[in-house]
C-alpha cells in the first residue's frame, strides 16, 4: 500500500515536472536560472560600476 | 471436487491419557501426536498402540491454524491434520509446519510459517535436481531458473499434534535439510538418515515451495489475519517489496522519457536554434586605473529576436595567462529595457614538476532567459589586467537547446527508479545476511 502511494506521488510529480519542462522550453527559460544579474525596466543605457579584482 | 468435509474420521485413543484423537487419512496415518499429553505413538493395524516419544509440553504454544480446520487452497478443499513445531538448534529459529490433507491429493501439502512468513510446500514430482558449483556457489538449475543455496540445518521437534504417515520422531535430528531459493520459490532437499546415521535408500527427497501471503491463508481458512503472527524482517522467499510495482514504474518512466525527448525534438523543430548576430570584437584601451584597465565601449547593430526566447551569447577572447571581464548589456531598441550580465574570460597555462597544466578557457557563454520579441542591440564593455589591445568574437544565438532543463528533467524522472534499485539491493543484502 505504501509502495502504491509512492508510485502515485511519482506519477503526479512526473506529470507536473513535465508541464514545467514544456513551459520552460516554450518561454525560453532555464530551470537553473539565467545569467542576467540585473533586469531593469528603465529607459536608456545601463551603467556599470563593477570591477574585477584578481 | 472432493471435499474433506464429508470425510469420516476414525477415532483413535491416546494410550496414555485416553484422549480421543481424530484420524482423517485412515489408509496412511499410523503415527499420532496427542495434543493433550504430548505423547507420540504408533498404532498398528490391529489397533495396538506403542509410545515412541514424548515431546516437551508446549501448552502456551499458539498455533495459527487449529488442528482439523478446513480451508480451500489452490481450488482444493484441505484439512489441517497435523501440526509440527520444529527448531533449528544452531540458529535458534523455530517454525511451524501445518500438514494439509485431501484424499484427492497424492501427498500432503505443508504450510510452513516462520517469523510470520508463509510458504506452501509439496513433494516435487521431479526428483532429479542436480546441485552445481557455479562460481563458488552451490546452485540448482531448474526450468531456466537458478536456485541459490540458502541454508542447511538439522531440526528438533518441539511440539506436535495430529496424525502422520511417517515417524516424525525418528527422522528428527537425523534429517539434513538444504534449501535453495529463487524468490518466491524454494527447493528443499531432505536427506533422511536411519538410526545408525546412514542415509536411507529412499531418504533423498526434494520438495518445492512458493511464498504465500498470510492474507491468502487467512481467507482460505476463514480465520482473522490478526490471529497470525506479524511478519518479522524479510522472509527468505518474500518477493522484494522494492520491486512490487517495478514493471509499472519502469513502463511509466520509459514512456515519460520518450515523451520528454519527443517534446525536446518538437521544440527544436518549431523553435529552431539560429544565429541572430555575430561579429569580431576589438578591445582598445580607454583609461587606466591602478588595478584595472578599461576599454572603449562597443555597440553592435540592431538585430531581431523572435521571442519569447532564450539568448545564448558566446564570447571568445584569446587570453593567455591573464583575464578580461566583459560586461554585456542587451538593450531593447523599442522600450529601452536592458538585460545585463558579465563574464570573466581567463586562461592560465604553465608547467610544474615537468607536467603541463592549464586552467580556464578563452570561451565563455552567458544565457539570457525569456527575452520578448523585438529589435535589440548589445553594449559591450571590458575591464582587464593589462592595458593592451584585445581581439575577440561574439556570437548571439536564439532558441539554443536548454540542456540544463533536459538534464534536470531526466534526473527527476530517473530519481525514483534509481531509489528503487538501491532499495532492492539493500533488501537483498538483508535477505542474505
Amino acid at each position: 500500500m505504501q509502495d502504491y502511494k509512492r508510485i502515485k506521488y511519482y506519477i503526479i510529480s512526473a506529470g507536473l515536472l513535465y508541464v514545467i519542462f514544456v513551459w520552460l522550453n516554450f518561454t525560453g527559460r532555464r530551470l537553473a536560472g539565467d545569467d542576467v544579474s540585473e533586469k531593469e525596466l528603465r529607459q536608456g543605457m545601463s551603467s556599470h560600476n563593477r570591477f574585477y579584482h584578481k | 471436487m472432493k471435499s474433506v468435509s464429508n470425510l469420516l474420521s476414525n477415532k483413535v485413543f491416546c494410550p496414555e491419557c485416553k484422549q480421543e484423537l481424530q484420524c482423517y487419512d485412515r489408509e496412511n496415518s499410523t503415527y499420532f501426536a496427542c495434543a493433550s499429553c504430548d505423547i507420540f505413538f504408533k498404532r498398528d493395524e490391529d489397533g495396538k498402540a506403542t509410545v515412541l516419544a514424548e515431546f516437551k509440553p508446549y501448552r502456551e504454544t499458539i498455533v495459527s491454524l487449529k488442528l482439523g480446520s478446513e480451508g480451500t487452497l489452490e481450488g482444493k478443499n484441505m484439512r489441517v491434520v497435523g501440526i509440527i513445531q520444529k527448531l533449528d538448534p544452531e540458529e535458534d529459529i523455530s517454525w511451524f509446519e501445518y500438514l494439509l490433507y485431501n484424499p484427492a491429493v497424492e501427498n500432503y501439502l505443508t504450510l510452513v510459517e516462520v517469523r510470520g512468513h508463509w510458504t506452501l510446500v509439496r513433494r516435487s514430482q521431479y526428483q532429479e535436481y542436480k546441485v552445481h558449483n557455479l562460481d563458488g556457489e552451490y546452485r540448482v538449475r531448474y526450468k531456466n531458473r537458478l536456485f541459490s543455496f540458502y541454508t542447511t540445518y538439522k531440526y528438533k521437534i518441539l511440539f506436535a499434534q495430529g496424525e502422520f504417515d511417517w515417524n516424525i520422531a525418528l527422522h528428527a535430528d537425523k534429517t539434513e535439510t538444504d534449501e535453495y531459493i529463487c524468490p518466491p520459490d524454494i527447493l528443499v532437499h531432505e536427506i533422511r538418515k536411519d538410526l545408525s546415521g546412514l542415509q536411507e535408500d529412499d531418504g533423498r527427497i526434494w520438495y518445492k515451495g512458493t511464498y504465500i501471503e498470510p492474507k491468502t491463508i487467512a481467507e482460505a481458512f476463514n480465520v482473522p489475519i490478526s490471529q497470525f503472527p506479524s511478519k518479522r524482517g524479510l522472509g527468505a522467499l518474500q518477493p522484494n517489496p522494492a520491486l512490487e510495482n517495478w514493471t509499472l514504474v519502469i513502463r511509466f518512466t520509459v514512456a515519460m522519457l520518450v515523451l520528454v525527448f519527443i517534446t525536446q525534438f518538437l521544440f527544436a523543430f518549431y523553435k529552431p536554434e539560429r544565429t541572430v548576430w555575430a561579429q569580431p570584437l576589438s578591445f582598445t584601451p580607454d583609461t587606466g586605473s591602478i588595478a584595472t584597465a578599461t576599454f572603449h565601449k562597443q555597440v553592435t547593430n540592431s538585430f531581431d529576436i523572435q521571442g519569447p526566447a532564450n539568448l545564448d551569447i558566446e564570447l571568445s577572447v584569446p587570453v593567455y595567462n591573464e583575464w578580461i571581464e566583459v560586461p554585456v548589456t542587451l538593450v531593447n531598441d523599442g522600450n529601452g529595457d536592458t538585460y545585463e550580465s558579465s563574464k570573466a574570460i581567463e586562461y592560465y597555462h604553465g608547467y610544474q614538476d615537468g607536467e603541463s597544466w592549464s586552467e580556464g578557457s578563452i570561451n565563455e557563454t552567458m544565457v539570457f532567459n525569456s527575452i520578448p520579441s523585438g529589435k535589440y542591440h548589445l553594449n559591450i564593455e571590458a575591464y582587464a589586467e593589462a592595458k593592451k589591445n584585445y581581439s575577440g568574437y561574439i556570437t548571439v544565438r536564439q532558441n539554443a537547446i536548454l540542456y540544463s532543463n533536459l538534464i534536470l528533467m531526466l534526473a527527476a524522472l530517473l530519481a525514483y527508479p534509481v531509489y528503487l534499485i538501491w532499495k532492492r539491493n539493500q533488501t537483498e543484502e538483508q535477505r542474505w545476511t
